[in-house]
């Protein structure tokens, strides 16, 4: 099941014209076991490209197929649901905290999809405790809390629907390195524990060496990649997807340069501490 | 010049958000501010443009008093771009946020449009002039808004997280902008950031933490300081840390720490 996408378009319309977003985007995402990371320049898609696998765009042109219900609708098929299912945490999702406390802040999500009040209360405390809210904390405003919290207390609230598929866009975007490290680590372990699929959007090459196992980049609303990261960067077209490489690259190809230790893709910060002790001790 | 004394601000009276802080920043300098989520960072660019006014303690830029008189002078001397570009797009198109500052100054049609193109050309958005808000990307809408505060022709620019939301072309766009007004034009910059591969782009640097601050210098002098930015939140720059941590070992190879070392200068 998961999500497909078949020769989708999607044109926005302007006061005058309509502007092409994606055009003739092909996909096939599996329902678990999958960190997707969504990449291009601003402006490329991404957003426009995400918002499709909840139904919160419709394709102009073309199919998005979402766990089995084709889109766009037929006449008078509900898709609500669909919004349950694959959970979307928009950029800056603390701008829509809304509730006295947050614990009835996260509890709006399940309730919407009709879970009775207890049961919401339920999901909504376990979503708390994934994310790191204490239960102190959770009959507190959303609004006095630091940015770092009230970021996760807004991805708790998708959490707490539990969705089957979680896509962020731009989860880390404006917190300090604390914040993204301790934010990418909730994600890691939701995916590793539940082998939940995770579609994020960043611009982050240092995430995505470090976090996604596949790679779909964007340029100018188009696919031009779509596969394991580890033969992102070296791909011949590399230059042309208007990406930067990953830190931890950009240092081997530097010390390969330079000094000639063996270049040997290494994509997080340990392995590469470790790689180039290793050689520096031989 | 900025000179700050003793600068305290309460957003309530159990917690103070700036406790005492002491600076002085000098004309034509770059000095980024750097400092965690909650650190006071932002209270203290509000305090500096005169959005917020401190509960004790003195501003003065150029020499004079920063007070509710004395606002309207000060606003000609400091301009502000914020973090979110969706929260400070005032106009139907590029080309009327641009002009909002200077239809606020009731300046000349004729003049006015010179202007426009002037610093749209400067951050390159003269070929977006009629575009809507809708139609551009987040760094598109930033650029906008830092070509609206330059139009105002202000000495001082604070950029407050101003290139986080942006792509690393787009940031790298805005840092040689950046360089260019600091350098060619000099202008006063402040930039408030989180990032310290950025801010080590900068003169100086000023670290808060908790409202306090804690650590000021040249960025080879605060980089230095692992523990105390690491206490702050704080991390530093990925090529940074790993030559610190090689460096440790004494059985690295000095060659592979000197040419790390190149690499870490070189961005």
């Amino acid at each position: 099941m998961g999500i497909q996408f078949k020769d989708v378009s999607y044109a926005y319309r302007g006061l005058k014209v309509n502007y092409d977003a994606i055009g003739h985007i092909t996909l096939d995402i599996k329902a678990e076991g999958e960190f997707i990371a969504v990449v291009g320049h601003t402006g490329s898609g991404k957003s426009t490209l995400v918002q499709h696998m909840n139904a919160l765009l419709l394709p102009t042109k073309g199919n998005v197929v979402i766990f089995g219900q084709n889109l766009p609708p037929k006449k008078n098929e509900k898709i609500n649901y669909l919004r349950q299912k694959v959970g979307l945490v928009f950029q800056f999702p603390e701008y829509q905290l809304f509730e006295e406390t947050i614990l009835k802040d996260i509890m709006f999500g399940p309730k919407n999809f009709k879970s009775t009040e207890a049961e919401a209360m339920l999901k909504a405390k376990r979503a708390a405790s994934i994310v790191g809210i204490e239960e102190s904390l959770l009959e507190q405003s959303p609004f006095r809390i630091s940015g770092g919290q009230m970021r996760r207390v807004a991805v708790a609230g998708i959490l707490a629907m539990e969705p089957e598929i979680l896509v962020l866009d731009e989860p880390t975007r404006g917190l300090d390195p604390k914040g993204r490290k301790d934010l990418m680590a909730i994600f890691k372990e939701i995916h590793e524990k539940e082998n939940k699929t995770i579609i994020m959007i960043t611009h982050d090459m240092d995430l995505v060496a470090e976090y996604a196992k596949r790679v779909i980049v964007l340029d100018n609303g188009l696919l031009v990649y779509d596969g394991p990261k580890e033969t992102l960067f070296d791909h011949p077209q590399f230059e042309q997807f208007h990406l930067d490489r990953p830190t931890s690259l950009k240092i081997l190809k530097h010390l390969e340069k330079e000094i000639g230790i063996p270049y040997q893709a290494k994509y997080d910060y340990t392995s590469l501490l470790d790689y180039l002790k290793e050689v520096s001790h031989e | 010049m900025i000179k700050v004394n003793d600068l305290s601000f309460s957003y309530n009276q159990n917690d103070e958000a700036l406790k005492k802080v002491s600076l002085t920043i000098e004309k034509g300098s770059w000095v980024s501010i750097l400092g965690h989520n909650g650190s006071g960072k932002s209270t203290l660019s509000k305090c500096l443009v005169g959005l917020l006014a401190p509960t004790s303690g003195e501003i003065y830029i150029d020499g004079l008093l920063l007070s509710e008189e004395n606002l309207p002078s000060i606003r000609k001397k400091i301009g502000i771009v914020f973090q979110n570009p969706d929260n400070q797009f005032v106009g139907v198109t590029v080309k009327h946020d641009i002009a909002f500052g200077l239809e606020n100054q009731c300046i000349p049609h004729q003049e006015m449009t010179e202007k426009i193109m002037h610093y749209a050309k400067l951050v390159n958005m003269e070929d977006f002039l009629s575009k809507e808000p809708h139609q551009l990307s987040g760094g598109q809408k930033q650029r906008v808004a830092i070509a609206g505060a330059l139009a105002m022709e202000q000495d001082i620019l604070i950029l407050d997280e101003a290139t986080s939301m942006l792509d690393p072309e787009g940031t790298r766009e805005i840092v040689e902008l950046i360089k260019y007004l600091n350098k060619s034009l000099q202008k006063t910059i402040i930039t408030i950031t989180h990032d310290l591969s950025f801010a080590g782009l900068s003169d100086r640097l000023v670290v808060l933490k908790d409202g306090e601050l804690i650590l000021e210098g040249t960025p080879k002098e605060v980089f230095l300081k692992e523990e105390l930015l690491k206490s702050s939140h704080l991390e530093l720059p990925f090529g940074l840390a790993l030559y610190n941590d090689l460096a440790r070992d004494p059985k690295t190879d000095p060659k592979l720490l000197e040419a790390l070392w190149a690499f870490n200068s070189k961005m």
